[in-house]
């Protein structure tokens, strides 16, 4: 066994390499800091679709359907406005029903021409989700 | 005599929010009318909503307030895109006013921050209290901005509050004033009220740690070298990291911790504060939010969240003795956005928050308005402070009764 004990200059490399393993760890802790936040952020968003769910299953009319869902994909998804619109076949438009987050001026009457969306590729768009009821 | 109401909500429509946190706040009053409302909203509410409507109703109250990261209220912490916390207060108007600055930005903090004081003043000189909602990125270096204030003040003038956040995005922030929408500027409410007594107090939970870091080339509070290696390149070299990185994906792995004098280390429960810079310039200097000196030394520090709980407790029970008995008449209370939700989940942030409120409230329903942002501000061992990653409280208390 060596019994030599090691120089000063000797102990402050000791240490300051052990200062960087610190360092590294607190880097690997942080990044599971950071999944464990994800995590959490994911299951509190599950726990508020299934909230919608229940609220939508007993929801008693297309207004309150449509008030429930505008204020959950506002909470859920930690948006700024919502809307929903309802299909008018007639006039080939999605005429609104219920929004949040728009200034109150474009509520009345606002309507989505169903031609000028194709002609933008909305319904082409990813992010767009169109559900039939 | 000032009197103290609060509420908060999540309620998702701005103007219908603001009208049920009036209500809640004030009820049991045989209307909504008061003089002072302190407004703290995150960034999904509309805020000309909030101030008009809250005009409407209670016509003739002063508004002011500023954008958030969330709210804290007796019944916890909510960081809710559309969270919103109000503190409504009815009194006369010689024990309040507020001023504020349209912009911060490019203005020197110190001459702001003493325009501003002056401001308080003419409209009140008997002010004994400040709270200060300022945009965070225009704060530094924030010993200048206090001193500001002191300019006009005197050092022992307790000035307290938060750097507005926008949800920890952070870019930008948001004050209120009156009937106007400020954006990166700075409101004040300074408070004058004889028959109340003050008691504040401030915690963080990070643990310095390592051999001494050396400034070694700054000028005012920009830090261009330490140990001899410009700033950035040295600190991410140790985080194992590109240069490349920003301050937000280091998360708080690069605040380095300064030291404090010894005899406030048992008062504050900490021997080091300790400061993010959030503003990494393009040849990797950093901003640190004081000025410094070369031969500062710094420390690494690391976030200890038994350290963090713990503080709040000890922060709360250490108000509570200084009440000596007495029920507070409204609490504020400014928590760090890093001690919410981008750390800790809903179960964890309201447990910390009980920390702090069971010692203070013993479960008392007291008007308590808190809220989320991005740098603090405290005294701390007699002297006005700027804190990262801490808990600032301030509680009022009746002097006779």
């Amino acid at each position: 066994m060596n019994n030599k004990a090691p120089k000063y200059a000797e102990l402050i490399i000791r240490c300051e390499n052990l200062q960087d393993q610190v360092l590294k760890f607190l880097r690997i802790q942080q990044d599971l800091s950071i999944a464990k936040r994800n995590l959490d952020k994911d299951l509190a968003r599950l726990v508020s679709v299934q909230n919608y769910n229940q609220g939508a299953i007993h929801s008693d009319s297309i207004e309150a359907f449509a008030e429930i869902t505008v204020e959950s994909v506002l909470t859920t998804f930690e948006l700024e406005c919502s809307m929903f619109f309802l299909y008018h076949a007639e006039e080939k438009s999605l005429d609104l029903l219920f929004q949040l987050g728009l200034n109150e001026t474009v509520k009345e009457n606002f309507k989505l021409s169903l031609d000028w969306i194709m002609n933008h590729g909305g319904l082409n768009d990813l992010n767009v989700f169109i559900e039939e009821i | 005599m000032l009197e103290f109401y609060a509420a908060t909500t999540g309620m998702l429509n701005s103007k219908k929010a603001i009208t049920e946190c009036l209500k809640k706040a004030l009820a049991g009053q045989p209307n909504l009318d008061c003089d002072l409302i302190i407004i703290h909203a995150n960034m999904g509410h509309n805020f000309i909503d909030l101030i008009s409507e809250a005009k409407r109703l209670s016509d003739g109250a002063t508004i002011v307030g500023c954008s958030t990261t969330g709210v804290i209220g007796m019944d916890g912490p909510d960081e809710s895109p559309r969270a919103l916390g109000i503190m409504a207060i009815k009194g006369p108007r010689n024990e309040f006013a507020v001023a504020g600055i349209d912009t911060m930005v490019n203005k020197d903090p110190y001459t702001a921050c003493a325009h501003l004081a002056e401001d308080l003043k003419n409209k009140n000189p008997d002010i004994n209290l400040i709270n200060f909602m300022p945009s965070w990125q225009d704060v530094f270096p924030t010993d200048r901005t206090i001193e500001g204030f002191e300019s006009v003040f005197g050092k022992d003038i307790p000035v307290f509050g938060g750097c507005a956040a926008d949800a920890m995005l952070p870019k930008t922030s948001f004050q209120f004033l009156e009937d106007q929408v400020l954006e990166r500027g700075a409101v004040a409410i300074g408070f004058a009220d004889p028959t109340l007594e003050y008691h504040l107090g401030v915690s963080h939970g990070h643990m310095a740690f390592g051999s001494p870091i050396e400034v070694t080339r700054c000028e005012g509070n920009r830090i261009y070298e330490l140990n001899g290696q410009p700033a950035w390149k040295f600190i991410c070299e140790k985080l194992d990291l590109p240069e490349s990185t920003s301050f937000l994906e280091t998360g708080e792995l690069h605040a380095l911790a300064l030291e404090l004098p010894e005899k406030i280390h048992e008062e504050f429960g900490n021997s080091h504060l300790v400061y993010a810079s959030m503003i990494i310039n393009k040849d990797g200097s950093l901003i640190y939010p004081l000025q410094i000196k070369v031969g500062t030394k710094l420390f690494w520090s690391r976030r200890d969240d038994k350290k963090i709980f713990m503080g709040a407790e000890y922060l709360g029970k250490r108000l509570h003795e200084k009440l000596a008995g007495k029920k507070p008449v409204a609490v504020f209370h400014v928590e760090c956005g890093s001690r919410g939700s981008n750390y800790f989940n809903q179960t964890e942030r309201e447990k910390l928050i009980r920390c702090v409120q069971v010692p203070l409230t013993v479960d008392q329903n007291i008007p308590w308005l808190g809220w989320y942002a991005n740098g603090e501000f405290g005294p701390v061992g007699g002297k006005n402070r700027y804190f990262h990653f801490s808990v600032v409280l301030c509680t009022l208390i009746r002097i006779n009764e």
